[in-house]
């Protein structure tokens, strides 16, 4: 391509510039200042409210305004093929004025956009309904309805060679980190010319460690999850065509928050999110314990339950770590299938696996009712977890727990733990360290992540990542 | 090691079977009850062992015995004849015979605290005649060896019949020299049962042959005010015609010494179990209940400590505060003779605080 101001421009060259395509109309337009060539995707664009706008804009035309062309719905810029190709794709319309050599881009997309019902993965009880759609101006529609302020900053780059990716970003200004902002910028500026189309790429690209199950970034398609981030001042970014907003920085406790938390009463939003980091401790640890108790000390369970376990365990006949595997195989497999199956017959597999199978398994001697308690229970606690991202990470951690433990008893999940936390403390989101606020120690926010603390008592502004900074806050 | 060695290496692990501290629990059997004496030659341990077994998923119970030179000489020969390896671990009731702890019994159960994995929160009791007949009693017995004096010795400990005496416990005492050794005391009774009977008296490091048997048991456990979560009395009380059963529910005491001279002296607070004339109400009927109550109890408390005195057996921790503040009567000689032979006064205070929901 290039600059082809000498070429000579028609309807036809132009039609050639999009070869041919059906659904690419160009016609020969009058204009009050000279002839024109009209050209848009009849598929993108929204062809009767394009007329209007025509119309609109014509009446300014002719009645000699000096800008004219600048409403909010269109602009004029100086004609280039580029520049020509780039606004058409996007669903623009466009009138080349062959005369003065500028075009004028009216953009009137149509678009298909359904509606923000809540996202099925990450539903709430009480609170907002509403969940983002593939439409980033949509999105941030429902974002700005929710932070009525004006320093509330949206910024948008375009990035990809071939894809044109538009991500778009939101933090708000005072609450913000700057540096982190400034971080995020120039992370951006690196990956603009990489070849990028979904959300997920663009999080391997932003990660600083790749090689880690813990995500580095929230993403959720819940604009109130959106809103209370961004009031503790981190950033979160949108690529078009996506519904789904990533958040840094993040630590690893904002992936135990739930938006219903905050619906609740205090008492009861605490105890479940107590509940919640238990259920944490319970996804981690509870097969490993198992195998840990039935292959090195028996001696710590109580007579009576010792004799059940005895009698359960007693005909198995491989060891302990085998019947965990495949227990836990068994269950991801009921997962992943129900996932992949459409509703009505995920939920079928789910009884058929879970009951009959399970049931089966049991009497055909393969692995002891005490496995599949282990196991049933472990796989309900992972999904308590409110992030999918989290929940995929313990599911993931709980196979070298179990290693450790078949291996070394106690102590082998005791150095897993060890090597757990120091992974944990090494990474970081953001360059912002990732276990806040256990490290670096702030006592003070120590509360907030055990309790729903009540927004009456809240002294500081909330913001993850300032430490032992007091700052000003609702009641201070 | 290289990076690719590395799941390999890993995977290599898991099929190494039987590695490390490992004792896969299908392949073990557990030993709840445990019964230790003399073995017939001079030197020998004789082990009877009573333990669940798991066949057809229905649990049946088995015994075992072995004999060998130690105590854990005696379990390995046992596991001879057993399907799977005997695992002590879980141990809840171990029995000494009266013949064994009548030598220092802490040979015997050294093995218990040399393995981690053990337990050392397993009761120990002293049982009276031949091992064997409690493993297998006599008479009509309903339920399990196995289970059956393990629950024994917790209801004893739960109502003060005996005070707490696990291994722990038990072995500390045993290296005691200021305090001596209570263990409970296990009869076969005269149906062919076997029976808790009260405490055994123990002097320095072995079983003296004296006990203590029932509501002097309960007492001594008052007198050493390691009470029980219930401490009941009964007395007759001839005066009112009536019975009258008291709840103990503390017990304060003080112990002063001078002179060589010991003085006991104990803050009882009860409650009223029952008392069928139910006059309590009367401020002078519970005067007068104090007054007999505090008659009666010590009464009790001096014919039991007689007994200890004549046993040799510092059971109540005299010696610990004479060690302590009157080294003059310590180093007299050998404690538990001094013992003997202390001149040691009782007073005893009871305070009626409860008298039942019906007065």
């Amino acid at each position: 391509m290039g600059n082809t101001s000498n070429q000579v421009i028609d309807k036809k060259s132009v039609k050639q510039l999009f070869l041919n395509s059906e659904d690419f109309v160009s016609v020969d337009v009058d204009w009050p200042t000279g002839k024109g060539i009209l050209c848009y995707y009849s598929s993108l664009a929204d062809v009767t409210e394009v007329n209007k706008q025509i119309t609109i804009i014509r009446q300014r035309a002719s009645e000699k305004m000096s800008n004219w062309g600048k409403t909010p719905v269109s602009n004029v810029l100086p004609y280039s093929e580029d520049e020509l190709v780039k606004a058409v794709c996007s669903g623009q319309t466009v009138i080349i004025f062959l005369d003065s050599k500028v075009m004028l881009t009216i953009s009137v997309q149509s678009s298909f956009c359904r509606s923000p019902e809540e996202p099925g993965n990450e539903q709430a009880i009480r609170g907002t309904h509403d969940g983002f759609v593939e439409n980033t101006q949509q999105n941030i529609t429902l974002i700005r309805q929710k932070l009525a302020r004006n320093d509330l900053v949206i910024k948008s780059i375009t990035i990809g060679k071939g894809t044109s990716i538009n991500l778009t970003y939101l933090y708000i200004d005072s609450i913000a980190n700057k540096e982190v902002v400034q971080l995020f910028e120039s992370r951006l500026q690196e990956i603009q010319k990489e070849n990028i189309m979904n959300s997920g790429e663009i999080q391997d690209y932003f990660d600083e460690s790749v090689l880690t199950p813990f995500p580095q970034f929230l993403n959720t398609e819940r604009p109130d999850r959106v809103v209370f981030n961004l009031m503790e001042g981190k950033i979160a970014n949108f690529i078009n065509n996506s519904p789904t907003a990533l958040i840094a920085p993040v630590s690893f406790f904002t992936f135990y928050q739930s938006s219903d938390d905050f619906n609740k009463r205090v008492m009861i939003g605490s105890f479940y999110r107590l509940l919640r980091i238990m259920s944490l401790v319970m996804a981690l640890y509870l097969p490993a314990f198992y195998i840990a108790v039935v292959s090195f000390h028996s001696e710590i369970l109580p007579i009576e339950i010792s004799k059940k376990v005895k009698l359960a365990i007693n005909e198995i006949p491989y060891r302990p770590i085998i019947e965990a595997m495949i227990m836990e195989l068994f269950i991801e497999l009921i997962r992943e299938a129900s996932i992949r199956l459409p509703k009505p017959i995920g939920q079928t597999i789910g009884v058929v696996g879970g009951l009959i199978i399970g049931d089966a398994i049991v009497s055909a001697g393969l692995v002891s009712n005490l496995m599949v308690i282990v196991v049933a229970l472990t796989a309900i606690s992972s999904f308590v977890v409110p992030s999918v991202e989290m929940n995929m990470a313990l599911r993931i951690l709980r196979f070298p727990f179990m290693l450790a433990a078949a291996l070394f008893g106690f102590f082998g999940m005791a150095i897993g733990t060890i090597v757990l936390v120091i992974h944990l403390l090494s990474l970081s989101s953001l360059k912002q360290p990732y276990f806040a606020p256990f490290v670096p120690l702030d006592t003070s926010r120590f509360m907030d992540v055990f309790f729903r603390v009540p927004y009456s008592k809240f002294h500081k502004q909330q913001k993850t990542f300032s430490f032992m900074k007091k700052k000003k806050g609702r009641k201070s | 090691m290289s990076k690719r060695l590395l799941p390999a290496f890993l995977l290599g692990l898991l099929l190494l079977g039987g590695c490390w501290d490992e004792a896969q629990y299908k392949d073990i059997t557990i030993v709840p009850v445990m019964g230790l004496t003399n073995g017939d030659k001079e030197g020998e341990v004789k082990a009877y062992f009573s333990y669940p077994t798991f066949e057809e998923e229905t649990i049946k119970y088995a015994q075992s015995e072995g004999t060998g030179v130690s105590t854990r000489a005696a379990r390995e020969d046992a596991s001879h004849h057993t399907m799977e390896a005997l695992d002590v671990s879980h141990l809840e009731v171990l029995m000494i015979s009266s013949d064994m702890a009548k030598k220092n019994v802490y040979p015997e159960i050294d093995m218990f605290f040399r393995t981690p994995r053990n337990r050392i929160t397993s009761y120990v009791a002293v049982v009276e005649g031949d091992m064997k007949q409690y493993f297998n009693p006599p008479g009509d017995f309903k339920s399990e060896v196995a289970n059956y004096y393990p629950e024994l010795l917790r209801t004893g400990v739960l109502y003060t019949y005996i005070t707490v005496s696990t291994m722990e416990n038990a072995a500390k005492l045993l290296f005691d020299e200021t305090i001596d050794l209570t263990l409970p005391y296990l009869i076969i009774d005269e149906n062919g049962l076997p029976a808790l009977d009260g405490i055994a008296l123990f002097s320095n490091n072995h079983f003296t042959g004296q006990t203590l048997r029932k509501q002097e048991a309960i007492l001594a456990g008052m007198m050493k005010n390691k009470l029980g979560k219930y401490t009941r009395l009964s007395y007759e009380w001839k005066e009112k015609d009536s019975p009258i059963t008291v709840q103990v529910i503390k017990v304060n005491r003080k112990l002063k010494i001078s002179d060589e001279r010991v003085k006991m002296k104990f803050d009882i607070d009860i409650s009223v179990d029952e008392f069928p004339k139910n006059d309590l109400y009367k401020k002078q009927t519970r005067r007068e209940a104090e007054k007999f109550l505090s008659a009666e109890i010590k009464k009790d408390f001096e014919k039991v400590l007689t007994t200890t005195q004549e046993a040799k057996s510092d059971v109540f921790g005299v010696g610990r505060k004479v060690h302590a503040f009157h080294q003059d009567l310590w180093k007299k000689g050998d404690w538990r003779e001094t013992y003997s032979t202390l001149s040691i006064e009782i007073d005893v205070k009871v305070n009626l605080k409860r008298t039942s929901i019906l007065d």
